[in-house]
């Protein structure tokens, strides 16, 4: 001991000494006492809200499970997990987090430019695996008697932008990446974007695809709507260095569809319509209001009649907080909650059946009984999953009949973007089949043949048209014999 | 289990600490029977019987939480350990084939268990082609080992007697503060504690507050300065620039530092407050003028126990000192990992510090203090860039980097946002490597007020806010988080 201390210590008595130490350890203990009394009598949280998943479950013990260590594991991680009042106490370590810097024009980068990571439909709870059964056998279908106007065939069109500025930074080649349909997620301002890094190769894979439903279906209108993404409109050049080019790969992929594919041009509206409140700002979604857009470009494209938006009902859902919060915990998007409105026909009458599937472990085990209820899901202010108010998610397939007398038929293969289209087609067509990419136990030409489709629509954003898996279920759908459910 | 975990902090230390003061109970009431009674050797009673019970349980059960299985090879060490060292002291001259046995014994478990796959790798590069064992790494076999060699080579070089009881082998052994990121705690440091021992107010308060001083440097700065580490150094090289790679290996150089030290810190606290007293494993490292002195602050028990353990042993400065060092160097670069990468890392240092005895050090005192700060600096984290990478194209493809031969350049966007987004963090980590607790004593000491009654009042009030706010705030940034390992670990 240094001599210094022990001068110190001797001129602190023995009395005082141990005064200030039971002074401190009593507060010291108080406070832990206080955590830990509410860590242990406190409900434990069971789902978090703002990560929109199940939070951990207490692990089973067994003898395997002991002797692996994962019981041990699984114990620690609920414990962490499940802590009561979870949401709001991470909003108070994410704000304690932000106190490590500042953020140089408004930009933080999550994952952007260094590391790989998954694509937000792959992260979502719902995710199913590969599809479990796969029926080997090339389906012949009936031929489909023509129910509908064919819309012209006319020479594809190239959609093109303003010109390019020249002291913009030169963007990355998409095959630079060749796998990866992520770069990161970008915050800038209170919007976040997730970057593009999608591949020309992987995009002409899934025209490919395409193609091969109006092979498969050759007297039913097939379209391709690839949408494009917030990044594409919002980044400013210092991120969009990080993003690859959306519109090319739009392009490239529309120019691998054959010729009688329809592709249809959803990135023009929504490029005129970038000042409004098209994409969310704080989910990887786009808003209802740029779905409107890109469904009315649908239907220019389909030759059928489309409502204007004043004759929709709007609603609001207020305070909303989208997955970015979830996937990046930058307090910004938390405190900067914006409004989910949405669009109700008011002049259609329609109904809406679905037929659930029951997932398990993220995979299909069955199907539920089909049942009648709202295609509008009402969520209060607040609630971050409010993009579920179509059809409230993704598992499951959705007919709409309505009173459209059109004679055209609609069937949608999508994924989560897909979901806002319906809403705005139920006065177009008389029935919509809304089929996600992920969930799906129907051969698609028999399912489409049997329903009398007229018209099928994919509908995929720009990430999902460039990414290997959606390519595979769409495969899949057309060759898989029916599950039987 | 790990110290940074909710589960430890909330459920295994309250009860620990209930079952320990028990336990103390029941010592006292059972060494006042003694006092009272007849006890002819009453210094040589083991007066914490009921306590070191519940030390080795709770040690135990902290094992087998991460090591279902490896309990029992660690107990059977300890077992191993316990017949050798009755062996070595059983005559009245220590016996040197039960030492050489138990060196076998011991140093064969960790080949085994540690080295074995990175023996076969090694053969392979031959052309051979024997199949890898695969047998995973039991958590903190180089630290419980090295512990146990130095117990038998202290009871064989007289220094310490033998433990004639296994369960307070088994104690020194197992005890979970030090069990298994360290620091290696020798026997004799703490031989008389185990069967006697106080532990006053003095001890739970500074125990607990140097706990929380090591919780704070992992949770809040080595946590936190891993995602700026991650973000460079695991990534694609294609898109990393010079400043990056700077950034990342500054932000590594500080992680790994707050990482371990705050481990040992967190040992050291837990240790006092159950009585017993570990010595310092770090001194304030990157302060250091020169690498000989930088290895005199990194982790101390491990450099000491090399120096005490083999190269005095092998002739020290006195016969061919270079080979010697040569060796404890490549033996402490192969401890710290079964990868070429720690033999070349330990190496390094090796030949640095052979080439300081005979240039820096004759001179150091006419050289500037600024060029010797910034030269071991430089050494150190160009040490920890082979550290790091234990792919050597990796390794190669980095340092290309570091030094200007990167694709894409100095600077970009995503060096900027790291910088900037972490900036007081950095300062912070800067500020939290110097000896700050120096400069508030020397505050204290030229104070007008020094020793007045305000003044504890004052200290005790900021000593107990400074310790509530890093308890609540590590527990904050502790929800949640799942995976937050200490480096050393791993070794």
């Amino acid at each position: 001991m240094k001599p210094e201390k022990n001068k110190k210590y001797t001129e602190r008595t023995p009395k005082r000494r141990r005064r200030s130490n039971a002074a401190y350890l009593a507060s010291l203990l108080v406070t832990f006492e206080a955590i830990c009394m509410g860590l242990l009598i406190l409900p434990r949280s069971t789902e978090s809200i703002t990560e929109k998943r199940e939070l951990a479950e207490f692990p089973e013990l067994t003898p395997d499970s002991y002797f692996s260590g994962d019981f041990a594991e699984g114990v620690s991680e609920w414990f962490s997990d499940t802590v009561p009042f979870r949401d709001e106490l991470t909003g108070i370590s994410t704000e304690l987090r932000e106190l490590r810097g500042f953020r140089q024009d408004g930009i933080r980068l999550h994952n952007v430019g260094t590391v790989q990571t998954s694509t937000p439909e792959q992260s979502t709870p719902e995710q199913p695996g590969e599809p479990q059964q796969s029926a080997p056998e090339q389906s012949t279908s009936e031929q489909i008697e023509p129910t509908a106007e064919q819309p012209a065939v006319t020479e594809r069109p190239v959609i093109t932008t303003a010109a390019p500025d020249e002291n913009q930074p030169e963007k990355i080649n998409p095959d630079d990446a060749v796998t990866i349909t992520n770069n990161g997620i970008a915050v800038v301002g209170t919007r976040a974007l997730m970057l593009y890094g999608g591949s020309y190769s992987v995009g002409e894979r899934y025209a490919e695809v395409v193609n091969k439903y109006k092979q498969a279906l050759p007297d039913v209108n097939v379209y391709s709507m690839v949408i494009p993404t917030s990044c594409e409109f919002y980044s400013p050049d210092s991120v969009a260095a990080y993003c690859g080019s959306e519109l090319d790969n739009i392009n490239h992929v529309y120019g691998c569809l054959q010729n009688d594919v329809v592709s249809v041009d959803a990135y023009t509206p929504l490029s005129t319509h970038k000042n409004e409140d098209i994409y969310l700002r704080t989910d990887h979604h786009w808003a209802p209001l740029g779905a409107y857009y890109a469904a009315q470009a649908f239907a220019q494209a389909a030759g059928v009649p489309f409502e204007d938006i004043s004759q929709y009902e709007q609603r609001v859902v207020h305070d909303y907080v989208g997955t970015m919060y979830g996937y990046t915990g930058d307090i910004v998007l938390k405190n900067n909650p914006e409004d989910f409105v949405y669009y109700v026909p008011k002049n259609v009458d329609y109904t809406t059946t679905y037929y659930d599937y029951i997932l398990k472990d993220g995979k299909i085990v069955g199907a539920a009984e089909p049942y009648e209820a709202n295609f509008f899901i009402k969520y209060g202010d607040g609630n971050g999953m409010a993009y579920c108010t179509f059809m409230g998610g993704d598992a499951k397939v959705v007919k709409v009949s309505s009173n459209a007398g059109t004679g055209r038929k609609l069937a949608i293969f999508k994924d989560s973007y897909g979901n806002a289209l319906p809403g705005y087609l139920m006065g177009s067509f008389d029935e919509i089949y809304v089929i996600d990419m992920r969930y799906f136990t129907h051969n698609a030409v028999d399912f489409l043949t049997e329903n009398g489709v007229t018209d099928v629509l994919f509908a995929n954003n720009a990430f999902h048209a460039a990414t290997a898996s959606t390519v595979t279920y769409y495969d899949n759908f057309l060759t898989q014999q029916d599950w039987g459910y | 289990m790990v110290f940074s975990d909710l589960f430890f902090l909330y459920i295994f230390i309250p009860a620990a600490a209930i079952c320990y003061a028990l336990g103390r109970c029941g010592d006292s009431a059972r060494a006042k029977a003694l006092q009272s009674g007849r006890a002819p050797r009453y210094s040589d009673v083991n007066l914490c019987p009921y306590s070191n019970a519940v030390l080795i349980i709770f040690s135990l059960i902290f094992y087998a939480w991460g090591e279902p299985i490896y309990v029992f090879l660690m107990i059977a060490s300890v077992f191993m350990n316990w017949i050798v060292g009755q062996l070595i002291d059983c005559g009245r001259r220590k016996s040197k084939p039960a030492l050489v046995v138990g060196l076998v014994l011991n140093i064969g478990i960790i080949a085994v268990f540690k080295y074995a796959d990175f023996l076969v790798e090694t053969l392979n590069l031959t052309g051979l082609s024997i199949p890898k064992p695969g047998i995973a790494l039991p958590i903190g076999i180089s630290f419980f080992t090295f512990q146990s060699i130095s117990y038998i080579i202290d009871v064989y070089r007289g220094e310490v007697r033998a433990q004639r009881s296994f369960f307070s082998l088994l104690l020194y052994i197992s005890m979970f503060p030090q069990l298994i990121a360290g620091p290696i705690v020798r026997y004799s440091t703490i031989s008389a504690e185990i069967n006697k021992r106080r532990i006053t107010f003095d001890d739970i308060a500074e125990g607990s507050f140097r706990f929380l001083i090591g919780l704070g440097k992992k949770v809040i700065l080595a946590n936190q300065l891993s995602e700026i580490t991650s973000t460079f150094l695991d990534g694609d090289f294609g898109s990393l620039t010079t400043g990056g790679a700077w950034l990342g290996i500054l932000a590594y150089t500080m992680q790994i530092y707050f990482d371990f030290s705050g481990y040992s810190d967190m040992a050291i606290g837990m240790g006092r407050c159950l009585g017993f007293h570990f010595d310092e494993n770090f001194k304030y490292p990157y302060i250091s003028k020169t690498i000989t002195e930088f290895w005199r602050r990194w982790h101390i028990s491990l450099g000491s126990f090399f120096r005490d353990y083999v190269y005095i042993p092998l002739g020290g400065n006195r016969k061919h000192q270079p080979l010697n060092l040569l060796i404890v160097w490549f033996l402490t670069g192969l401890w710290h990992g079964a990868s070429w990468n720690f033999v070349l890392w330990g190496l390094y240092f090796g030949v640095i510090i052979l080439i300081e005895k005979y240039t820096i050090i004759k001179v150091k005192d006419k050289i500037p203090a600024v060029f010797l700060h910034i030269y071991s600096l430089f050494v150190i984290i160009f040490g920890w860039v082979i550290f790091y990478f234990d792919d050597f194209s990796r390794l190669g493809g980095f340092v290309k980097i570091l030094f200007g031969g990167g694709a894409a350049g100095g600077w970009n966007l995503v060096a900027q946002n790291e910088l900037t987004g972490n900036l007081w963090l950095l300062i912070a980590a800067v500020i939290c490597c110097l000896p700050i607790s120096r400069i508030f004593r020397l505050m204290y000491d030229n104070s007008a007020y020094k020793g007045s009654a305000g003044q504890e009042v004052v200290l005790t009030g900021l000593k107990t806010v400074i310790a509530a706010a890093l308890l609540i705030v590590c527990t904050l940034l502790l929800i949640g988080s799942t995976t937050n390992p200490f480096l050393y670990l791993r070794f």
